[in-house]
């Protein structure tokens, strides 16, 4: 098939099209700044990138955008509030405006107009009081993005033949166009300067006047937009960079990009390709956002913070390390936001739009559309959220990870795992919560379970806890035993060793917590706790087979009757190894444990005698040998001691 | 057995035999020989799982009144110093058998194994052994997560005449557990008894009528009760209902309270035609 490909910029005359050949330089010609240089070569192609002007161009055509930045966006925020309604918001005084119109896709913001296509014509209106600026049937094809700046707009659009760009003047009607089979993007515009991304790889500058093409930019990163942020043009996707006069040779340098350690919870890339965000209705893509405004002064973000959102939760993160600072859980799913100076704008379904505070999650003000939304969009420039209060972080997360929902467990796990980083014991309280929780997600409660067990402190709430068993009758279920035990053992807590044994002998404790509370036990029991260890050992001697967690267990508590107990239990712990009514399993974990100290205690008594050798080769003469152990199994108690010794 | 009907036979039994529908246990056949009581302990005291099983075995067959009584301390001990879990239950089951309390702690003990099927042989042992100690375990059963054995527990503790478990026993049966309704039945007294009336029209009947059986049965219970009851299923108006009072009526001893036959017959007319 054969496609159009080619410019027409005004009429396409032939002294437009000799000028675009030849590559003559415009001299100011449509409002240009001085000295641009005109590249030659099909737009849109490698032709012109690898004409050997353009290094000249792209200078030249930085320092024009340079002189002509584009003017500050507006405070607004549209929302898609019907099939064929959308409502505006103007984020500053609160006022809302609606407009009627067929959508063939979800209208979109670009700097102060609201562009939108349906019904066989493409409009632009007023992002801040709605007014229709223009309308246009002449746009061919389907909308991809636009941008617009004083009286012009830029736009891209697909159709059956290819790809088109259009400039339109502030009446609709169009200035220039061009159309080409290589797949564009969102345009931005500036002045009289319009950039257009291509094969997510290029981006072009024209002239919007008199479409000469300017310079053509090769991107190392994914660039699907180029956007007006703060008084400046930005271009990218996931990663963005300021349009500047350094462009060319430090973009990978001053790319300013979330962090690398972002958590797999909300989509990765600040922006996305446009078509992306064609349906009217909010997707997962809108609701599981990543806002982050470029700061002026260099490749961060402003107040160091990304916001994240994943469906009622917004988190704001710290761009450098991606460690949370504040959540705030939300009655509905978050499906747009936007950040400002000092912190974000975020819109949820309900069409409420929360100003909330880039230090503390603060919400400072809340909006509203005053009624659901179904996709939103916000802008902002010179917006001010302001400070407020808000519960400290543990809180916070406290709350966001006690809601049920199976949808936010993602977010909830990254959370978790945040709040096992705040050492007090306000969140060793809310891992408990999460860990005790039946109700939660499998895969939050295992997490909240991992962390518990490293916690050293809560131990007091954690006992109490354990004095809860599982029961039909009271609707009751086991606490998390195996991290609490693990926990109170850390934690040195030898009263809890009551508790853990009632625990131990529930049958509704999991098997999974078996070890732990066993291994807790053995490490915290004393000489009176041996009668509950045993009681353990017997029950389950000959039941254990085929149960590696009973067996473990029991191999770990006869591990400690060995080292709390006398002579005589090490006896008794040969005896139910020896058994032949103990399960082979038991009999080889306990022979096994039997062998080790056997092998340690051979080995204590080779380093004794060793050390007692040296000693007499050391020592002066005369001193006395010390005397050799009559037992292998370590310290006898005094009158077996002696009976032994007498006999 | 499933006690949540009894057909009109096994219902004049009830009636005519007192409340419980149990068959009596533990007695030793006629002619049974006398025991070895010392080769006995020796084989269950044993290591050998095929003397022990032997030892129990023989001990449950001569039952307690042929002389397996004198071995529950030595089957006590055995548990205690641990067994196989087939041999386990036997050891229990036997317990049970010899219905001696003194089995009953360690029973308890094994209410905690981990093998639902140990504890239901220790919930069975219980019910046999008998006492206050069988009453607080069997109590406790009742909240085990296993279906069979909390509803074992219900079961024994209306055989074990324990007023003290109805509270339990009617969460219980809030919670589903239809062998609580027959256990109340056979342990409730006057307004204790409102718990089975006050669910007698949100719950089966088929569950709840074993319960009125029950206590229909009992003569500690007053003749203003049972007509309550007989009130209140004549209430239902349904087939079912009045079948349910036909065989009452039929199985009613002759010696029976008047005041409560009259009742009777009255309900039954009164619900001719009742579909």
């Amino acid at each position: 098939m054969t496609r159009r490909i080619g410019a027409s910029w005004f009429v396409p005359g032939l002294l437009g099209a000799l000028a675009s050949l030849t590559g003559l330089v415009a001299c100011g010609g449509g409002g240009g700044a001085g000295g641009d240089v005109v590249v030659s070569g099909k737009p849109f192609t490698l032709e012109a990138a690898n004409d050997p002007k353009n290094d000249k161009a792209q200078d030249a055509a930085l320092a024009r955008l340079a002189k002509t930045p584009p003017a500050a966006v507006p405070d607004v925020a549209i929302a898609v509030t019907g099939t064929q309604e959308l409502t505006g918001l103007d984020l500053a005084s609160g006022k809302t405006w609606t407009f009627s119109h067929a959508f063939d896709a979800r209208p979109r913001l670009a700097g102060a107009v609201v562009i939108g296509q349906g019904g066989g014509e493409v409009f632009a209106l007023d992002a801040k009081t709605g007014a229709t600026k223009w309308t246009s049937k002449k746009v061919m094809g389907k909308l991809i993005g636009g941008g617009a700046d004083g009286d012009l707009t830029a736009l891209t659009s697909k159709a059956g033949d290819g790809f088109h760009l259009y400039v339109l003047g502030a009446d609709g009607g169009v200035i220039g166009e061009k159309s080409t089979d290589v797949e564009l993007a969102a345009p931005g515009i500036a002045g009289n300067t319009v950039l257009v991304p291509w094969k997510a790889q290029f981006v072009t500058a024209f002239d919007a006047r008199s479409g000469d093409q300017l310079a053509t930019f090769s991107i190392k990163n994914e660039t699907t937009r180029v956007l007006p942020i703060g008084g400046a043009l930005y271009a990218g996707q996931g990663r963005l960079f300021r349009v500047d006069a350094g462009l060319p040779k430090a973009q990978a340098t001053d790319l300013i990009t979330p962090p690398q350690t972002l958590p797999g919870v909300f989509r990765r890339e600040l922006y996305v390709a446009p078509q992306q965000q064609d349906p009217p209705k909010a997707t997962a893509i809108d609701q599981t956002l990543l806002a982050g405004r470029p700061s002026p002064s260099g490749a961060t973000f402003e107040q160091g913070k990304l916001y994240g959102a994943y469906y009622r939760l917004l988190i704001g993160l710290d761009a450098s390390s991606s460690k949370p600072a504040w959540v705030v859980a939300n009655k509905e799913d978050y499906i747009a936001a936007a950040a400002t100076k000092d912190g974000v704008v975020a819109v949820d379904e309900g069409g409420n739009v929360q100003l909330i505070a880039a230090s503390n999650g603060a919400i400072t003000k809340t909006l509203s559309f005053g009624k659901p939304a179904l996709a939103a969009e916000v802008e902002v420039d010179g917006l001010t959220v302001g400070k407020g209060d808000a519960p400290p972080l543990t809180k916070q997360i406290g709350a966001a990870v006690s809601l049920r929902s199976a949808d936010l467990a993602t977010a909830q796990v990254f959370l978790v795992q945040a709040l096992a980083a705040v050492e007090d014991e306000d969140a060793t309280l809310a891992l408990l919560d999460v860990a005790d929780d039946p109700r939660a997600a499998a895969v939050l409660r295992d997490e909240a379970r991992t962390q518990l067990a490293t916690r050293k402190n809560g131990a007091d709430a954690m006992m109490k806890r354990l004095e809860r068993h599982a029961s039909f009758l009271r609707d009751t279920v086991a606490p998390p035993v195996g991290p609490i035990a693990t926990s109170l053992a850390l934690q040195g807590k030898k009263e809890a060793v009551p508790l853990l044994l009632a625990h131990l002998l529930d049958p509704a404790t999991p098997s999974k917590d078996l070890a732990p509370t066993a291994t807790a036990i053995a490490t915290l029991a004393t000489a009176a706790d041996l009668p509950g260890m045993k009681r353990f050992i017997v029950m389950y001697r000959g039941s254990a087979q085929g149960t590696p967690a009973i067996s473990d267990a029991v191999g770990i508590l006869a591990g400690g009757v060995w080292k709390l107990g006398d002579g005589k239990d090490r006896t008794w712990v040969k005896e139910v190894a020896a058994d032949p009514t103990s399960d082979v399993d038991v009999r080889t974990t306990l022979e096994k444990l039997i062998e080790e100290r056997k092998a340690e205690s051979d080995k204590a008594k080779a380093d004794d005698k060793a050390k007692g050798d040296d000693k007499a080769g050391d020592d002066d003469k005369g001193k006395k040998k010390k005397p050799k152990k009559d037992d292998d199994d370590g310290p006898v108690p005094g009158g077996y001691k002696g009976k032994k010794k007498k006999g | 057995m499933d006690k949540r009907f009894l057909g009109a036979g096994a219902l004049a039994l009830a009636l005519l035999g007192g409340a419980s529908a149990y068959a009596q246990k533990g007695g030793a056949p006629a002619g049974a020989m006398k025991l070895d009581t010392k080769e006995l302990g020796a084989a269950i005291s044993g290591n050998e799982p095929a003397k022990i099983a032997d030892g129990l075995d023989r001990t449950r067959v001569a039952g307690k009144d042929g002389g397996g009584k004198a071995l529950v301390p030595v089957i006590v001990s055995r548990i205690q110093r641990g067994l196989p879990k087939e041999l386990l239950k036997k050891a229990l089951e036997t317990l049970g058998d010899l219905e001696d309390p003194a089995a009953a702690e360690i029973a308890e003990q094994y209410l905690a194994h981990r093998e639902a099927d140990v504890r239901v042989a220790a919930v069975n042992c219980l019910g046999g052994v008998k006492g206050p100690v069988a009453v607080r375990a069997l109590r406790g059963a009742l909240g085990d997560l296993d279906a069979r054995v909390h509803a074992l527990a219900a079961t024994h503790l209306g055989t074990l005449k324990a007023p003290e478990a109805i509270p339990d026993l009617v969460i219980a049966l809030d919670k589903g557990v239809n062998e609580a309704a027959s256990s109340i039945g056979m342990l409730c007294e006057g307004k204790g008894c409102d718990a089975l009336l006050d669910r007698l029209a949100t719950k089966p009947f088929d569950v709840m009528s074993s319960g009125i059986q029950q206590v229909m049965a009992r003569a500690a219970v007053g003749d203003d009760v049972k007509k309550k009851f007989v009130a209140a299923v004549q209430k239902l108006q349904t087939r079912k209902a009045r079948e349910f009072l036909q065989e009452l009526r039929t199985a009613w001893p002759k010696g029976g309270s008047k005041a409560v036959e009259t009742a009777l017959d009255e309900a039954i007319k009164s619900l001719e035609g009742a579909k």
